[in-house]
């Protein structure tokens, strides 16, 4: 009698827990839709929303879908947005800005996902734009933004007579240049410290080469290395202790490693060829450089613990300014194969190097801090300009030109 | 020049000839200094004792010399001397002929040699090749001999072959009647149980009806699990139709850890319309959770079977989400 109770339970307690089991392992490959509605209807609101707008886009992982104030949630579920940002701007007190954003889920019935109110000033508002779409995409793909980093780069205005060199910092989409240094000798090699404080640079101020740094708030400046000959490409160790650069005092160019605290220097790479652009890695244990010891200019690794260099790139027959993604896994580098200079991604594991343009004269590749997008110098219509590139090669824009020709682009470290 | 002994002794005897006249010339007329000049002949003419030096001292014994006889004399040991040299010149031609006759002769040996040989080699080939056509012919006598043989063997094999055949046959048609006869005892015996079975029937006809009821009881479950078959097929379809709906829809977050899974339950409208979507196991990734759940939602209305039955099975669903293999 006891064994059929038990049993009807069983069989009860089976039958209602009859749902079907379902597995899914794959999806696809596409660009988040995302709607972006205008932060009200005054200018300072558009203002916002596009500065947002422009910013995801670039990211190359979303596709915007612009759409006036007041669209329902069902619209833009039926639009085909995936998440939706709306948002307001109001005048506060005292001539304060109070923002709200809101990100909600359109598809589960426009569920909220994030949510959060700023006061600024009207200074502050671009600044604000570009956290906001941290915000939002490091909900929506779990990846942090790089909207609030800046990059650094050399603007040369030339005319009949002489050129003139500076050293620009701007934000990373290019807007808000804001000048550090000007000469009328040339400025190269630009690099920012891991603190995002200082920018390294080459000067040849005195008529010959000199490396400096000079300090992004105050402009100060102090002189690193002097020696006899060149005095070149200096890139920061990520500790900020030491700093690589490439000097020609003992015949070829080699590269050595400068204490910042003690100036003692030692040589890290010998022999009779050419040794340029030292990059260090993002574990600090090693240092990529472009040399000439294998005939023509190629990517190698040097292991600091045991001085072991390894060489790196093998397609092409030009590989130079290599530097790591910061998940140490991607190089990015200039490469040619034929005739044409492009940006390449290198994997480390696979060895596999993709092409990531496909024109001509490109140059100067630097990644960003999360790994994600590449800026490099290019020509439009003869013109030097940056441009920027996904990783995955999808998304390729153009910063808008200057009076006069951009080159050789730093990306900054994120600012905490 | 041959000096044969006959040539020699012609020589010495007309030197002494000469010799001899020479003195008497000499003898006769002293102040005379013949100087005759022979040919073949080299003398050494001698001083003459000179006719000055002792004209008065002795008489000289002249002896006349008729000059016609000298002449004739001359003539004749002249002549003499031609003949002998025609005579050696005739020799010699004669022996210069003899050799050439030799030498012709010799080359003519040879030549008939030559020809011996080349004719004894002719045959020796000929020999040759009939001692090889020969050898070649006893081959192929031999080839015959063994094809011969070879057929004769078949044929034997053949014949042993057909005499096996025929015994199999001897022995099936021994088999078949033996069988035709236990049929016809079998048959003998189905005639007689069937006598038997007829008169059980009246008593089993109860029985059958029972049989048939249940038969078709039998039946009609049979269609039932057909149907319940066709249904799952159905179920099949669907749930392969429903995955695929909700996969293309599924945006893959590019960082998402491989090894995670979040877990869903979903509730559906018979129309397949998505009524609800509730998380029940996080992945521990929130915007892989995120991802998924649009994705159910996105979806929405999913294939579903008209048929209620089976659309029972997708009323509510559990759906597992890993992104596991690479992105399409």
């Amino acid at each position: 009698m006891f064994q059929k109770i038990l049993a009807s339970f069983l069989m009860v307690y089976v039958l209602s827990s009859q749902a079907l089991n379902l597995e899914l392992t794959q999806g696809i490959n596409a660009a988040i839709p995302l709607g972006i509605a205008a932060f009200g209807s005054d200018d300072l609101g558009h203002e916002l929303s596009k500065i947002i707008a422009h910013d995801l886009h670039l990211s190359g992982q979303f596709k915007i879908i612009e759409s006036p104030e007041g669209t329902r949630m069902n619209q833009w579920q039926v639009l085909g947005a995936d998440g939706v940002l709306t948002g307001s701007v109001t005048l506060g007190a005292s001539n304060q800005y109070k923002v709200h954003f809101e990100l909600a889920d359109a598809q589960a019935h426009g569920r909220m996902i994030l949510a959060k109110n700023y006061q600024i000033t009207p200074t502050q508002l671009r600044a604000l734009a570009h956290h906001i779409s941290d915000e939002v995409y490091q909900k929506l793909t779990g990846i942090k933004g790089v909207f609030s980093t800046r990059i650094a780069y050399i603007l040369v205005q030339r005319d009949a007579r002489a050129a003139r060199y500076f050293l620009e910092v701007s934000d990373f989409d290019g807007a808000n240049p804001k000048q550090l240094l000007r000469s009328s000798e040339p400025i190269m090699s630009p690099t920012w410290s891991p603190s995002g404080r200082e920018i390294a640079y080459v000067s040849f101020e005195k008529k010959r080469a000199e490396i400096f740094t000079v300090s992004i708030e105050t402009g100060e400046r102090r002189l690193l290395t002097s020696f006899p000959g060149i005095n070149g490409a200096p890139a920061w160790s990520p500790d900020g202790r030491q700093m690589a650069v490439v000097l020609s005092k003992s015949g070829a160019p080699k590269i050595y490693s400068l204490d910042l605290a003690s100036k003692t220097m030692k040589q890290l790479s010998f022999g009779p060829s050419i040794d340029t652009e030292p990059r260090f890695s993002p574990d600090g244990r090693s240092i990529l450089f472009t040399s000439g010891r294998g005939g023509t200019p190629q990517i190698y690794q040097l292991n600091l613990a045991d001085g072991q260099i390894k060489r790196i790139s093998f397609e092409g027959n030009y590989n130079a300014k290599a530097s790591f993604s910061p998940n140490q896994e991607l190089i990015a580098l200039l490469h040619r194969k034929d005739h044409a200079f492009n940006i390449g991604v290198q994997s480390l594991s696979s060895g596999k190097l993709t092409q990531l343009t496909n024109s001509d004269m490109n140059e100067s590749p630097s990644i960003s801090p999360n790994g994600r997008l590449v800026i490099y110098a290019t020509h439009y219509f003869g013109k030097g300009i940056l441009a920027m590139v996904s990783i995955d090669g999808k998304i390729n824009l153009r910063l808008p030109a200057r009076e006069g020709d951009v080159q050789e682009p730093a990306w900054s470290p994120y600012f905490n | 020049m041959t000096a044969s002994p006959q040539y020699r002794l012609a020589f010495l005897g007309s030197f002494l000839i000469h010799l001899l006249f020479f003195g008497f010339l000499f003898y006769e007329h002293q102040d005379k200094t013949p100087s005759m000049a022979m040919d073949g002949l080299r003398l050494e003419a001698k001083p003459l004792p000179s006719a000055e030096a002792s004209p008065k001292e002795e008489i000289i014994q002249a002896v006349h010399v008729d000059a016609s006889e000298v002449a004739h004399m001359m003539n004749r040991i002249k002549s003499q001397r031609q003949s002998a040299q025609r005579a050696e010149f005739l020799r010699q031609k004669q022996l210069t002929q003899m050799a050439e006759a030799a030498k012709q002769k010799r080359i003519q040996e040879e030549k008939r040699l030559e020809k011996i040989k080349q004719e004894a080699q002719v045959a020796a080939a000929m020999q040759e090749r009939k001692r090889l056509e020969e050898q070649a012919k006893i081959k192929e006598l031999a080839l015959e001999k063994a094809a011969e043989e070879k057929q004769l063997a078949d044929l034997k094999e053949a014949q042993k072959n057909l005499e096996k055949l025929q015994i199999a046959e001897n022995l099936k048609k021994e088999e078949a009647a033996r069988v035709m006869a236990k049929l016809e005892e079998e048959k003998r015996k189905a005639e007689f149980e069937r006598k038997r079975a007829a008169e059980q029937a009246e008593a089993l006809k109860n029985k059958e009806e029972l049989a048939k009821k249940q038969e078709s009881e039998a039946q009609l479950a049979a269609l039932k699990a057909e149907n319940q078959a066709r249904i799952l097929s159905e179920i099949d379809k669907f749930k392969s139709l429903i995955i695929s709906a909700i996969g293309q829809q599924w945006i893959v977050p590019e960082e998402a850890n491989r090894h995670l899974s979040s877990q869903f339950n979903i509730r559906l409208a018979p129309t397949g319309a998505v009524l609800d979507v509730r998380l029940v196991r996080s992945s521990g990734d929130p915007v892989l959770d995120r991802s998924a759940q649009s994705a159910i939602y996105k979806a929405s209305p999913l294939p579903v079977p008209v048929n209620p039955d089976a659309f029972n099975v997708f009323r509510e669903i559990s759906l597992t989400v890993r992104p596991e293999s690479a992105r399409g």
